[in-house]
């Protein structure tokens, strides 16, 4: 790691671009919450998603699976699978961590840490300066997810009709967006087109929740191909 | 009911953020074990999205949820803020179901 000055100076988000990540975890939650609130899950429930699992798209797999009439393990499953890339995060994070904070201070860490907290700390320079990076990050993600989860409760409440407004689109938007960022590299665009026709081929045939985890299949496959970069 | 599903994944959930940050350390960096963390959420992520936009309880279905999903598939390779990706779903969402 960098010996450069020690000290929190070395802070590299702005405050603008903290605004930033917590508005789009507040129209994230606010999204989540809207959905889950139109397939009738109880209020209570939809903020302890939020605050329990920490992940949209934890949440989103776990609740689709289960809405579909799926087990709950395959729900549970699909949600810890769809995870397994916070895993990775917090070994990143670690590395960062490990000189400056103590074990209780990176256990926090790594229960509230998501792709863009961890992003922008591991661009500072100095271990001090990933440290502070993180923890604004992480308040402001943490923040704006809350908030948008109860907005998205409230806002659910006042709109009649939803589906009218196209709100249950929000959930799969974001998702391809995650996808588009991801895809960007030739395994994982193998691996999303291989999963999406493996789930179409065997929706009508299997139980809900099956189709999900054997798309997890398409992993293995993208795992064959190559890594350069995609032409996109 | 759904909270006890809710309470198991935000355990396993939480065990995998501390297994990354006090087991795995530097030895899940590089190599194949990396690359398949790294692409098994998009496998579950593209699965989630086939299922949430082209089926209704086990049966393909194309409505306006799939003309949403596509006009964000364009936005997001448009590069368009996010913001703007999921207006631009909704709205064409609420398009199609209006008129149809």
């Amino acid at each position: 790691m960098d010996e450069q000055s020690a000290d929190g100076d070395d802070v590299v988000t702005t405050r603008s671009e903290l605004f930033g990540l917590g508005l789009s975890y507040f129209v994230g939650g606010v999204g989540v919450s809207l959905v889950l609130a139109n397939a009738e899950v109880a209020p209570w429930i939809v903020i302890l998603a939020a605050f329990s699992m920490y992940s949209a798209t934890g949440t989103i797999a776990l609740f689709t699976v289960v809405g579909s009439g799926g087990a709950v393990a395959a729900g549970v499953l699909s949600a810890m699978l769809v995870s397994a890339r916070f895993g990775i995060l917090c070994v990143s994070l670690s590395a960062r961590l490990r000189s400056v904070a103590a074990p209780w201070e990176r256990a926090l860490a790594a229960t509230v840490a998501v792709d863009p907290s961890v992003a922008v700390a591991i661009r500072a320079r100095t271990d001090a300066g990933a440290r502070s990076t993180y923890w604004r990050a992480a308040l402001w993600l943490v923040g704006g997810w809350g908030l948008g989860s109860l907005a998205g409760l409230a806002v659910g409440n006042l709109v009649a009709d939803p589906a009218a407004w196209g709100f249950d689109a929000v959930i799969p938007a974001s998702l391809i967006a995650i996808l588009g960022n991801a895809v960007r590299t030739r395994d994982a665009a193998v691996t999303a087109a291989v999963a999406v026709a493996v789930t179409l081929a065997l929706a009508p045939v299997l139980p809900a929740g099956v189709p999900v985890l054997v798309a997890v299949g398409a992993a293995v496959v993208g795992l064959f191909v190559p890594e350069p970069k995609a032409t996109a | 009911m759904t909270w006890h599903a809710v309470l198991l994944s935000a355990v396993g959930i939480v065990a995998l953020r501390q297994l990354g940050m006090f087991v795995l350390r530097g030895t899940a960096r590089g190599g194949a074990a990396e690359k398949l963390l790294r692409l098994v959420p998009v496998s579950v992520v593209a699965a989630v999205v086939a299922l949430n936009t082209l089926t209704t309880g086990g049966a393909l279905v194309v409505d306006a949820r799939a003309a949403g999903a596509a006009a964000a598939a364009v936005a997001v390779w448009r590069r368009a803020n996010l913001v703007v990706v999921l207006v631009v779903a909704a709205a064409t969402t609420a398009l199609v179901r209006a008129v149809s």
